[in-house]
């Protein structure tokens, strides 16, 4: 496998954390008023850096498919706002078909929530519902009403065993209200760097 | 021939940031579309990717014929995303009525030879505008939006322009009349930090 990403993104990086560091003293100020374990603030702190992704995607969903493909990738983490906003640029190494692909996070302070967009860069004029959520006991849950293929489902992705080089996670839609769940991607993620 | 001196001068300035490592075009992955001859490309926003200084300019009421403005001042940081495909900021304004932050996203559509450009701000962290749209023309990036205003029809338009290696000018405007006339309500400076 090539190097993920080159030392020039590398070091936007680093100026990138340089930069958020500053922006700490600002933002931390305005959300230090939440204070304890579960402020939502820090949700994300173990999340910036260069990942390896290894991606298993249900080739068809919600049609009790059980053809999973599976491929590479790589993530690239950034902290913006001292903590209240961040995003993840990824590289998806289909076999024949790579693509990219963005998520911003926004954390509302009133509600301990962050909201997650998506956007494709194949469809780069469309940002998805978000999905909104938070982490409990170790475990981030964060849905959204959508459709899929005109029907109305309930989407959930899961963030899950976090720790400093590795992290987990997985999408579901439910067709039933969020009764039975469908996992149609699982990702697990190991840090580079 | 489109190579205006303003785009010339964006474009110097796209190589300068791609030597000092600035931007990731180096990315081998970075597959990305070439846009049709005539709209706008994946370098368009590279004059904005860095730190900034910004004077703001804020018309404190709008539409109602106001002509006090309010001025604060305020950072802004930019970052290239997707080889180019996209870009994101984060912007902290120090407003008399307090502290507050944003984040902004754009993406380029090489169908349509478009950007997209969504807003972000801590007043609603959840809640994601309507994009406004649009291209560069003539070193002058102007982004449409239908939205509504106190319930009200209105067109969004955002404006960049004076685009220099250290410095330039975003401005929004709405129109109640379908963009038959304009109130600027925000002119924002921005000087090169970083």
């Amino acid at each position: 496998m090539t190097p993920p990403f080159s030392p020039a993104r590398r070091r936007l990086w680093t100026d990138a954390l340089a930069g958020a560091g500053t922006a700490t003293l600002l933002t931390a100020a305005n959300t230090s008023a939440i204070a304890g374990e579960s402020d939502g603030l820090h949700d994300f702190d173990l999340f910036p850096g260069t990942w390896r992704a290894r991606h298993r995607k249900l080739k068809k969903r919600l049609a009790g498919s059980d053809d999973w493909a599976e491929f590479e990738g790589t993530q690239w983490f950034l902290p913006m706002l001292g903590g209240a906003g961040n995003m993840d640029d990824n590289v998806f190494d289909v076999p024949g078909a790579p693509y990219r692909g963005v998520s911003l996070r926004s954390f509302d302070p009133k509600t301990r929530t962050w909201a997650i967009w998506w956007l494709d860069g194949r469809a780069p004029h469309k940002i998805d519902v978000p999905v909104i959520g938070r982490f409990e006991n170790g475990v981030g849950t964060f849905l959204a009403d959508d459709t899929f293929e005109g029907k109305p489902i309930k989407m959930r992705f899961l963030w899950s065993k976090i720790a400093e080089r590795s992290r987990y996670w997985e999408q579901a839609f439910s067709p039933d209200g969020g009764k039975t769940w469908e996992t149609n991607w699982t990702t697990e993620f190991e840090k580079i760097s | 021939m489109r190579h205006d001196p303003e785009r010339r001068k964006i474009m110097r300035l796209s190589l300068l940031a791609t030597a000092a490592g600035l931007l990731p075009l180096g990315d081998a992955l970075a597959a990305v579309p070439e846009a049709a001859p005539g709209a706008g490309n994946t370098h368009d926003f590279d004059f904005f990717v860095g730190s900034w200084s910004v004077k703001h300019r804020r018309l404190k009421q709008r539409l109602v014929g106001s002509r006090e403005w309010q001025e604060f001042d305020g950072t802004c940081r930019c970052w290239s995303l997707l080889g180019g495909l996209a870009n994101v900021n984060e912007r902290i304004a120090y407003r008399p009525d307090g502290t507050s932050h944003g984040l902004g996203l754009r993406a380029f559509d090489a169908k349509s030879g478009t950007w997209a450009d969504w807003n972000l701000s801590s007043k609603e962290p959840h809640k994601i505008d309507v994009p406004i749209i649009g291209r560069f023309e003539n070193g002058v990036g102007t982004f449409l939006s239908d939205d509504t205003h106190e319930g009200v029809p209105i067109k969004v338009r955002g404006m960049f322009s004076k685009i220099a290696p250290t410095s330039a000018q975003w401005e929004q405007a709405f129109s109640t009349d379908g963009g038959g006339t304009w109130e600027t309500n925000w002119v924002m400076n921005y000087t090169r930090t970083a």
